[in-house]
């Protein structure tokens, strides 16, 4: 028996060596074309049949998408930045000090030499750890398609389970952090055993201006909505406050409107309620480690 | 060095209860003892050990299981041609195709023919497709054409156990029921000062095994030989026999190494499909299975509920355990027991009442897991003891060591009495007098108990200093409690209910030795135990020793690992079988150059030499030599050693123990749990591998620790399991665990089994789980149900 014509799942694998060859692999691709990072997300959809794969287009080459980049006006952390990476640049700068500490919970340490920022995004779990944390940061994304490309805010590229804004062939390039004022950004996570995807993770971050006035508030949640979600009813009531003004009580009562936004479901994991509940405790929790951290900072 | 060997006799001379050897006695030993590697370390982390899935013949095909959608239907017709007609399909076969037999699983983890033409749950094996790859045999599985007749299912065991319930097997849905009773429970009743009732409903945990499985089969003309991994190969062995009706002559099963298996792995329905397919194609077939059929299909704990009450008087006196205990059996499980072993070890209440109702359902089938009966029922009973012992104010190790059974006297589990239609006596007196002799006390605890592990461990884990009172913590930080708490548990060190496990023991002409021994290989270290009793007996050195554990033609039947048998047991045998060896070895020797009698001599370090030192020792190895090359009329070339009788009954005396110190932190705001401190202590007769020994303790301390965290198996409206899968199936991490945790042995001394040793598998994962809830209770004043989930946390508390 040497040859059949038996149908079996498989796929093209491309592997361009630049940008400009990887986007237009993606144009050509249409619609089945998947970019394949880390393909720890990738791999096990190919596996569980989730979704087709017709081509496959390895970006691991694509070495002008790695590695965090720091000016006094931005953050540039590219596509292709590991999960490993980002835990070890926690002493970088103050605002990936946040992102680091998330990283270093996210799955095994083998996968985490794999897992690329962009991909956490890009696969658009309603529990991608790295979303919420990069969105009270006031993240945006830059994109390339064969013809352009475009910038957005990270809270945009989300539109459901899984699913993105980006268009076929769009590669995402690099996430940019902007930097401005003294801010500080903490979250809480809760997951079931050290190897886990989060039940609820909220987090957020604070911003002072010049007069020590809170100038930007972000919340943010994980896994309490169809995609990462902004908690904006929370963030009102932390505009223009002193961090004397924000105090126990305050916190609560923001911690409690944010949750507010949440749109948990039930699923096997645990429960709404559960999570309605707790995405409250961790925001107020994350509030007043962040408030901690601001009149640290202060003292200095 | 013999008086080592002859121990056993030695203490027989003393009481039959609780015999301690003298430690100068148990120092003499050279091998038992000794933490030696694992036998088999370099192969694993090299990667040169072959499990089933590395498993391969030449030429061989490829298969896939179809499964059942629904969970109760009858195939009203199939139709395999479009399936047989797809290039590189070798065969389907469907029931049609099944022989008549009904096979059995060791103790009815599994009764069924292979296939009959009814799906019994979603999963159920329907048919299967050989091909020349797996992926073609996959696809040809949806060329499979079926008319199916959907029948009513049901999947709650109460459901099922009335009247007009959907029936699932020809039998019945409900075994006869298990009774355990003593005493009056009226006047036990009478008698308490306090009643606590209970009422727990248990998940079911998924073995969860890490390595998944497969089955190679190939038939030489009416002979079939099976490669998988089994810890019970014997057993596989008599289920193709049962399943095709052959001789048992002609089926040889070679088991490798399951890797954790937790009692997964002892014969499954896929083992016998795959040779149903290879006999009907002619041709080696491998079936390997996914882990959502590892998880899914194969077999699972059963889903438990425990209804009951106990009472005491006062001063903590136990008057009454009474319980009421319901298991699923899923599809094709026919248990009616869990072996709880709970009733023993609480088997000082004065009045006792402990009914098992055992009912089959449509889900996926259950079966002995680690710690069967005794993390369920038997964490129950832990439970409500606490509670008693809670409105008594009495500290649980008073209360434990007040009420646990010690050495001597009555075991309350009497499963042998149940097919003798004679009494005790009239059946001990038609035993041979030199059997009989061997025999402790019937149905009275031979050695062992919780009362020294309890004492010892309370004082290693500063007990007294932790232990704030029944539901107190003994620190608060903001949301975080911390507090204690201490779990036991028992359990059998193997069963006889299916035969006498034996073993063979061949020493070679070189002066090295082959153990022949059919048990499994799932980490336990066993291996590496038996070797060592082996070698103990034998004289003969720890490297020189070898052992097939997996090969029915070399094995003489066993009953493999399960039921925290292996060393036990199966140690009994081979201890008995290098005694057989070693006698005959001697006996050679004295006739023919030391010219003394057998027992003037013995073998230490492989050299045989007379006790008294009145003559140089010669090797084994000369010895074996001589009789081969010399010109002599006592020639041989292989001694092969044999147990010449059964092992004594040792359900009937013989239990192994586990007390567990947990700390947990409990953050009363998430419900989170966190393990901060552990303390295992385990009473298991002598320790023949203490590295083996922590490994077990440790690893049935995180599955029980598992089981009361986070395991579950989640089953749909449709009775599918929802989540097969380890990401959705949560095991606990070893980073989960607190890495300092520690272990204390205890110190008796077994008068049966080999130097000493006892079982040891299943007691830790029954302590482990009663000392987390407790822990738990104690942090948070209130008990929550398992899993304890973080939501479930919240849920008890009534925070959510
Ligand atoms: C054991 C294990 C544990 C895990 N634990 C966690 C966890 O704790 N938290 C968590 O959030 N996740 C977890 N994950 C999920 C996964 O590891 C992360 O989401 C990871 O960051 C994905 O990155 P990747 O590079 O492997 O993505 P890939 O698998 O390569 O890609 C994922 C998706 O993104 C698309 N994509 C990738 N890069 C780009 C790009 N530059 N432009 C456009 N599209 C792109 C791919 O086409 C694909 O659809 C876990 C996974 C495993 C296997």
């Amino acid at each position: 028996m040497s040859t059949t014509t038996t149908e079996i799942a498989r796929f093209t694998y491309v592997r361009p060596t630049d940008l400009a060859a990887a986007v237009a692999a993606g144009a050509a691709a249409g619609p089945g074309g998947r970019y394949w990072a880390g393909g720890t997300d990738l791999m096990l959809e190919w596996q569980r049949k989730q979704r087709p794969i017709e081509t496959s287009i390895d970006i691991t080459g694509l070495t002008e998408l790695r590695g965090i980049l720091i000016d006094p006006s931005e953050i540039r952390i590219g596509a292709l930045t590991t999960l490993a990476e980002i835990e070890r640049s926690a002493a970088l700068h103050p605002d990936l000090e946040s992102l680091a500490a998330i990283a270093a919970v996210m799955c095994t340490p083998q996968t985490r030499t794999l897992a690329t920022v962009a991909g956490n995004l890009c696969n658009a779990s309603p529990a991608a750890d790295l979303a919420p944390p990069l969105i009270v940061l006031g993240a945006r994304i830059a994109t390339a398609t064969s013809d352009g490309g475009r910038e957005l805010e990270l809270e945009d590229l989300f539109t459901a389970p899984k699913q993105t804004v980006l268009t076929d062939g769009e590669l995402l390039t690099h996430i940019t952090i902007p930097l401005s004022g003294q801010r500080a950004a903490s979250y809480g996570r809760i997951a079931r055993t050290v190897v886990d995807i989060a039940l609820t993770l909220s987090a957020c971050s604070l911003t002072l201006d010049q007069q020590g006035t809170v100038s930007a508030a972000r919340i943010a949640f994980g896994s309490v909505a169809p995609t990462p979600l902004r908690a904006l009813s929370g963030e009102q009531l932390l505009l223009g406050k002193t961090l004397a003004e924000l105090t126990p009580a305050l916190l609560a009562e923001a911690a409690a409107a944010a949750a507010g936004d949440a749109n948990p479901i039930d699923d096997i994991r645990t429960s709404a309620a559960y999570r309605r509940h707790t995405v409250r405790v961790l925001t107020q929790r994350a509030l007043a480690k962040t408030v901690a951290r601001l009149s640290r900072g202060g003292d200095q | 060095m013999s008086a080592t060997i002859n121990d056993l006799a030695a203490l027989r001379d003393g009481s039959k209860t609780d015999q301690r050897l003298s430690t100068p006695a148990r120092d003499a030993f050279t091998i038992v003892g000794k933490g030696v590697p694992v036998k088999d370390a370099i192969e694993k982390v090299t990667g040169s050990i072959k499990y089933g899935v590395d498993f391969a013949v030449p030429h061989m095909a490829h298969g896939k299981i179809l499964r059942s959608p629904h969970a109760h239907a009858r195939i009203v017709r199939i139709d395999t041609a479009r399936a047989e007609a797809i290039p590189g399909v070798y065969g389907v076969v469907t029931h049609e195709d099944a022989p008549g037999g009904t096979w059995e699983n060791a103790w009815f983890n599994y009764r069924g023919r292979i296939m009959d033409g009814t799906a019994r749950f979603v999963g159920d094996e329907i048919a299967a497709v050989a091909a020349v790859s797996a992926e073609i045999a996959e696809h040809a599985l949806a060329a499979i054409d079926i008319e199916w007749e959907i029948l009513p299912a049901v999947f709650d065991p109460h459901e099922a156990r009335k009247p007009g319930a959907p029936q699932i097997r020809d039998e019945g849905n409900e075994r006869d029921a298990y009774v355990v009773e003593w005493g009056d429970i009226a006047e036990g009743h009478d008698l308490a000062d306090v009643l606590v009732e209970s009422d727990v409903v248990f998940a079911s945990q998924q073995y969860a095994s890490i390595g998944r499985n497969a089955c190679v089969a190939e038939w030489m003309n009416d002979r079939v030989t099976l490669w998988t991994s089994s810890q019970t190969p014997s057993e596989l062995r008599d289920g193709v026999h049962e399943a095709f009706e052959i001789p048992l002559s002609k089926v040889r099963v070679m088991a490798l190494p399951s890797g954790s298996s937790f009692g997964s792995w002892w014969s499954a329905n896929f083992m016998l499909v795959t040779v149903m397919l290879a006999k009907k194609i002619r041709r080696a077939v491998k079936i390997e299975l996914s882990n959502a059929e590892c998880m899914g299909t194969v077999k699972r704990r059963h889903i438990e509920h425990t209804r009951g009450r106990m009472g005491a008087k006062r001063d903590g006196t136990l008057t009454l355990a009474q319980f009421d205990h319901v298991i699923d059996n899923g599809a094709y499980g026919f248990k009616d027991d869990v072996g709880f072993f709970c009733v023993d070890m609480w088997g000082r209440a004065l009045h006792g009442d402990y009914q098992v109702h055992a009912v089959n359902t449509n889900l996926v089938t259950a079966g002995c897991m680690r710690g069967v009966g005794d993390i369920t029922l038997g964490s129950a009973v832990e439970r409500t003891a606490n509670r008693v012992a809670a409105e008594l104010d009495i500290d649980p190790i008073e209360f434990r060591l007040k009420n646990q059974i010690r050495p001597g006297e009555p075991l309350r589990m009497r499963h042998s009495l149940h097919n003798m239609d004679c009494s005790v006596e009239e059946y001990l007196a038609g035993i041979p007098e030199e059997l009989r002799a061997e025999w402790p006390e019937l149905f009275h605890l031979s050695s062992g108990s919780t009362a020294e592990i309890l004492t010892t461990g309370a004082e290693a884990f500063r007990w007294s200093e932790r232990w704030q009172g029944w539901g107190k913590p003994d620190s608060v930080d903001g949301p975080l409690r911390r507090a204690v708490g201490v779990g036991t548990g028992a359990h059998v060190c193997g069963v006889e209910f299916e035969g006498s496990s034996s073993a063979v023991v061949r020493i070679n002409g070189d002066g090295s030795a082959k153990v022949h021994a059919s048990c499994g290989r799932q980490g336990q270290g066993s291996e590496t135990t038996l070797s060592q009793v082996a070698a103990e007996e034998l004289g003969i050195p720890f490297t020189m020793i070898e052992i097939e554990t997996g090969d029915t033609d070399s094995c003489p039947w066993s009953h493999g690992s399960l039921a925290s048998n292996t060393l036990y047991r199966i140690g009994w045998a081979v201890r008995a079988a290098a005694k057989d060896a070693k006698r005959q070895l001697l006996e050679i020797a004295g006739r023919e150059v030391f010219h003394l009698a057998p027992d003037e001599l013995q073998v230490v370090e492989g050299v045989i030499a007379p006790v008294d030192g009145s003559q140089p020792g010669v090797s084994v190895e000369d010895v074996m030599n001589m009789l081969r090359l010399a010109d002599t009329l006592g020639q041989t070339s292989s001694i092969t050693g044999r147990p010449a009788t059964p092992m004594p009954p040792s359900t009937a005396f013989a239990r192994h123990f586990a007390a567990h110190f947990a700390e947990v932190e409990v953050d009363i705001e998430t419900g989170e749990i966190r393990l901060t401190d552990y303390l295992a202590t385990q009473d298991s007769g002598t320790i023949v591998n203490p590295q083996v020994m922590k490994n077990q303790v440790i690893g049935g301390a995180i599955c029980g620790a598992g089981f009361a965290l986070f395991e579950e198996l989640h089953f749909g409206d449709d009775g599918r399991v929802l989540n097969a899968n380890m990401l959705d199936y949560k095991l606990l991490r070893c980073a989960d665990f607190p890495h300092q945790a520690g272990v204390i042995f205890g110190d008796s001394y077994d008068p049966v089994g080999p130097f000493g040793a006892r079982g040891a598998g299943e007691a830790p994962m029954a302590a482990s789980v009663a000392a987390i809830q407790a822990a738990v209770f104690n942090a948070t004043g209130v008990w929550v149900e398992l899993p304890m989930t973080p939501e479930r946390v919240l849920t008890a508390m009534g925070v959510i």
